[in-house]
């Protein structure tokens, strides 16, 4: 496991939460974004270091985090496939 | 779009976990209930020893004048008495009071603690799916069904007692005027159609509900092991 890593397996919930903030707001600061995604500072700065490594966000010279067209495409891919298996669920009616 | 649908189906789920967990609570107000039927018996048997002493000091002739004090709740086959019938009373007052209870407890279940975690949208549902701990949720499930099932019988049986309370008036008033006894399984026989009619809807709505548990459950054993299965790549 890298130390840029969040965890052995990235928690979605903060991806997601990430990715939304940033397609939202286009290009912002770390603290920017940890204020908005409610994640804490630390914690935030393994997902964008480990995100950044996959390709899933930008960081420019002035430590702007942009989404790149991988991280959008991840985003949907992550919505479509929740979708394929919650989709299909059936509630009874109480 | 697709986002918005995601939202929309966790709701959904949370919505139809919401009801199991108002249904295992049941479970525990069961014992609120049996407690609660059982003090109805107490206060019969305290009520009827009272009367019973007052009758030995020669105060007063009592109805509850019986040697045997579960001659109140335990009528001689094929006979009644006044004093079975007060003990009807007791009861279907103790089943009553009990079904107030759970159904007021009920109303005020905890329920849609997510909504806060789902107003954040797609991130919000995805965190509740990961949250979502499987086995508790099948347990909880059986659990409810159960309780359920145990509660709707429990209900008919009320209703049947009430029934027996309310005929029991013109029943007595009739065989009053032709002058024969009372039979008390007579009186339980005639007041079962009555019960069916009057709950003929509750026990329709209690048996879709079992059965919509029962879908619900293999709905989810069935999403719960292809979602765990299925892994995301980036």
């Amino acid at each position: 496991m890298s130390s840029n890593q969040p965890n052995s397996k990235p928690d979605l919930y903060v991806v997601a939460r990430i990715i939304n903030v940033l397609k939202n707001k286009g290009r912002i600061k770390r603290t920017e974004l940890a204020t908005s995604t409610g994640v804490a500072y630390d914690r935030l700065t393994k997902y964008v270091d480990w995100m950044n490594q996959e390709g899933l966000l930008k960081i420019d010279e002035e430590g702007n985090i942009k989404l790149t067209d991988l991280g959008l495409e991840t985003y949907d891919k992550l919505v479509k496939w929740i979708l394929q298996y919650v989709g299909k669920l059936k509630f009874p009616r109480f | 779009m697709s986002e918005t649908a995601v939202v929309v189906k966790v709701e959904e789920l949370m919505r139809a976990l919401d009801q199991v967990k108002k249904y295992k609570a049941l479970a525990r107000l069961m014992v609120d209930f049996l407690g609660i039927v059982l003090l109805s018996f107490v206060a019969l048997f305290s009520l009827e020893l009272f009367f019973n002493f007052y009758y030995l000091t020669g105060h007063f002739q009592s109805y509850f004048s019986y040697p045997n004090i579960l001659s109140t709740v335990t009528p001689s086959v094929g006979g009644f008495s006044s004093t079975s019938f007060v003990a009807l009373i007791f009861i279907a007052a103790g089943i009553i009071a009990g079904i107030f209870w759970v159904d007021r407890k009920l109303k005020r279940s905890k329920l849609e603690q997510w909504k806060s975690t789902l107003d954040e949208g797609f991130a919000g549902a995805v965190k509740l799916l990961q949250e979502l701990n499987w086995d508790t949720v099948f347990d909880d499930i059986r659990t409810s069904a159960l309780a359920y099932g145990l509660y709707a019988a429990i209900r008919i049986i009320g209703y049947w007692v009430i029934a027996m309370v309310i005929l029991g008036f013109p029943y007595s008033i009739a065989l009053n005027l032709i002058h024969t006894d009372f039979n008390f399984y007579l009186l339980a026989f005639l007041s079962l159609p009555f019960v069916f009619i009057f709950s003929k809807k509750d026990l329709q709505k209690k048996y879709r509900q079992i059965t919509s548990l029962d879908n619900l459950l293999w709905e989810l054993r069935w999403f719960n092991s292809e979602f765990k299965s299925a892994e995301f790549k980036t």
